[in-house]
């Protein structure tokens, strides 16, 4: 008999990321059942303030941002390609942000920035066998970007506004949806 | 949390170890600061360096 286990992840958090690498190594070594399951820290934090956050690093809100967009782009391939694509998207969306060569600094600023980069997600895409046509974060047509990064840093910026609770409504009715 | 994907044999103590805590009825929580920032390949060099508690 299989363990079952549902997992949710950002790819742009590290505990996310190391523990998620734990329960691959136990499922190669025996019958593991995991539901991959997209949770965006974006969206989860929003109700809390980024002010102190942002003492610790400037660039967590952005890090957090560009965990959201390559969330937005497993539940594409997720909606295209089935549930089954979700486990290995984000091991390559990791892998592109946690195998890469260490940042010049060796402080927790320095990793935040790397962490709030904007990075090319295709070669992911393109790692589990996936279409790369389609709108990525960095070409995403704001028809498509409910919840856009300039929306957040805006509502960040100048406390609650309308423009964020449509944001959350938008993201929090859709997934379950669309769940497994 | 954790701090390090554990391999091999290790791996399967941790989630043994996890899935007893998990499975126990009147477990309810247990709770230890940060060890360190996750280890990672990009993170190399901040993990077990200041962060490191234990």
């Amino acid at each position: 008999m299989s363990d079952r286990l549902e997992f949710f992840f950002d790819p742009i958090c590290p505990f996310c990321w190391v523990t998620s690498r734990w329960v691959v190594e136990v499922a190669r070594q025996r019958p593991t059942e995991v539901t991959w399951r997209p949770l965006s820290l974006a969206i989860l934090n929003e109700e809390i303030s980024y002010e102190e956050r942002k003492k610790a690093s400037p660039e967590y809100p952005d890090s957090h941002v560009r965990g959201l967009e390559m969330l937005r782009v497993v539940h594409a391939a997720r909606e295209a390609h089935g549930a089954e694509v979700v486990g290995d998207l984000y091991t390559a969306l990791g892998e592109l942000v946690w195998d890469a060569d260490p940042p010049e600094g060796d402080d927790f600023e320095a990793v935040m920035h790397e962490m709030a980069r904007r990075r090319d997600l295709r070669p992911a895409l393109e790692r589990v066998g996936l279409p790369t046509d389609w709108p990525t974060p960095r070409t995403t047509p704001p028809a498509t970007t409910t919840c856009a990064p300039r929306p957040r840093r805006r509502s960040t910026a100048a406390g609650a506004g309308s423009g964020r609770r449509s944001c959350r409504s938008a993201h929090r009715t859709a997934p379950p949806s669309s769940a497994p | 949390m954790i701090d390090a994907p554990p391999r091999g044999e290790d791996a399967l103590r941790l989630w043994d170890a996890v899935q007893t805590l998990g499975e126990w009825g009147g477990f309810a929580e247990l709770k230890r600061t940060a060890r360190s920032f996750p280890d990672t390949p990009m993170s190399s060099k901040l993990a077990r360096t200041e962060t490191t508690v234990r």
